[in-house]
């Protein structure tokens, strides 16, 4: 037994159990970092600290849903992360949708009819526009429940909340949605 | 508004949003569908809330993780594993073995064995092929038949190992033959294949397995490591071509093995 080959092949099956479990959900990792920090270049590095990080700590998981795990490193790196690269006074109100339409722009036009497709176009970017606008703590919440799918128990694990908290910031998000909404669309 | 229900459930507009996101067990749920049923601003409320949830899954725009990040982020694991793995080779002394094996008595009896990664064969194989690879590259040990000709290359390898390879020619596909090489990665004599991709040296290494499974692409010690498995082997290959060179060759490949005989 070489001690060296034993470290090297357990490292290899360490990465690969790694690869297998966590990285199937990096496109939903990626995604929460955009909707969290407003930009791309920030989300691509907030993610890849996090993924690091969840490596680093990967002993430490055990068995629970490797998705909500990863997304609650995701989202305590993105709030460490605006706190050291973003002054305080500045809220953040990102605007995904703008890059999104420069960089899928050919994607977002397969609507059938030029009409619907302007139409479409026109409630996809208020949704966008809603959700960009809520309070971060009201907007994460809701990724979380509506995209995620995650239950207020995973919620409320992510977010280091209580439930009680979850179930209120997503109430009064939904009710901010619904209002916007209404107006946008009608 | 609310309404009491005979089993001492007492449901009102509270609950919509346990009730719609589907918090509410079964007897909860029941009671507050009776709330329903009297309740008009619960009922247009919850059909609102459906339709928001139908666009924010169907329109919301969405980043997912591009080629750029993926590839910083397998770097970052192989660079991340290297800070742990000491770089220098040591044979482990008698000693050591003992305490290897007094460590594995006391994890098994400890019930540990969870935090011990069993090292699979599979990452066994990679990581022995990648070994091999890089040995034969420093060692300047290409290939131990040169030649451009497949129907010399295969013959060669009878005799010397138990696995007859399967060797294409991809001269068109800007892949030629540069002919064959005899590696062990674990334990047993294994063929490896060599092709040129311009400036870079492509190892091919095959094993016999059934059944299909979609190239995938890993970074390893900084050489580019694509596995797939079809027309009854599992193919690996590695070589400091980048991915994308490594992803033309699985597929000039792949294509041309599935007109083979």
């Amino acid at each position: 037994v070489d001690l060296v080959e034993l470290k090297t092949a357990q490292a290899a099956a360490q990465r690969s159990r790694f690869q297998a479990l966590v990285l199937p959900h990096l496109d939903d990792a990626t995604n929460l970092a955009w909707w969290l920090a407003g930009n791309r270049s920030d989300a691509e590095d907030i993610v890849q600290e996090a993924v690091l990080r969840a490596f680093k700590y990967f002993d430490r998981f055990s068995g629970e849903k490797a998705r909500p795990w990863l997304l609650a490193i995701v989202r305590n790196t993105c709030a460490s992360w605006m706190q050291k690269n973003r002054p305080r006074h500045l809220t953040l109100v990102g605007d995904p949708r703008s890059e999104a339409e420069m960089e899928q722009g050919a994607e977002i036009e397969t609507a059938p009819s030029p009409e619907s497709q302007s139409e479409h176009r026109e409630l996809a970017r208020e949704i966008d526009r809603a959700v960009a606008s809520l309070p971060p703590d009201f907007r994460e919440a809701i990724l979380l429940r509506e995209i995620q799918e995650l239950s207020y128990k995973e919620i409320a694990a992510v977010l280091d909340v209580p439930i009680g908290t979850v179930m209120s910031r997503i109430a009064r998000g939904r009710k901010l949605l619904q209002i916007q909404l209404k107006e946008a669309v009608g | 508004m609310s309404i009491f229900e005979p089993m001492g459930f007492i449901m009102d507009c509270e609950s919509l949003h346990l009730y719609f996101d589907g918090e509410l067990d079964t007897v909860a749920a029941l009671a507050f569908e009776k709330h329903l049923e009297t309740c008009v601003q619960c009922r247009a409320d919850l059909a609102e809330f459906r339709e928001i949830r139908r666009h924010l899954q169907g329109e919301l725009s969405r980043m997912p993780a591009g080629d750029g990040l993926r590839q910083k982020i397998e770097a970052g694991l192989s660079d991340a594993q290297d800070e742990d793995t000491p770089p220098v080779r040591r044979r482990s002394t008698t000693w050591q073995k003992f305490a290897i094996a007094a460590c594995v008595v006391a994890m098994v009896s400890s019930g540990a064995t969870h935090y011990l990664e069993q090292p699979n064969e599979e990452a066994l194989w990679t990581q022995g092929i990648v070994k091999a690879h890089e040995r034969a590259m420093l060692a300047d040990h290409r290939i131990d038949v040169a030649s451009s000709n497949r129907h010399t290359v295969k013959p060669w390898f009878s005799g010397r190992t138990t696995v007859a390879p399967l060797v294409v020619d991809l001269g068109d596909a800007g892949f030629p033959l540069i002919g064959g090489r005899l590696d062990v990665p674990l334990n047993e004599a294994m063929p490896a294949l060599v092709y040129g991709a311009g400036p870079h040296v492509i190892s091919l290494y095959m094993r016999p397995a059934s059944g299909e499974a979609a190239p995938a692409l890993r970074k390893i010690d900084g050489f580019s490591v694509l596995a797939w498995t079809g027309n009854g082997f599992a193919y690996t290959v590695v070589t400091d071509a980048d991915g994308t060179e490594a992803g033309a060759f699985q597929k000039a490949f792949a294509a041309k093995a599935a007109t083979m005989p």
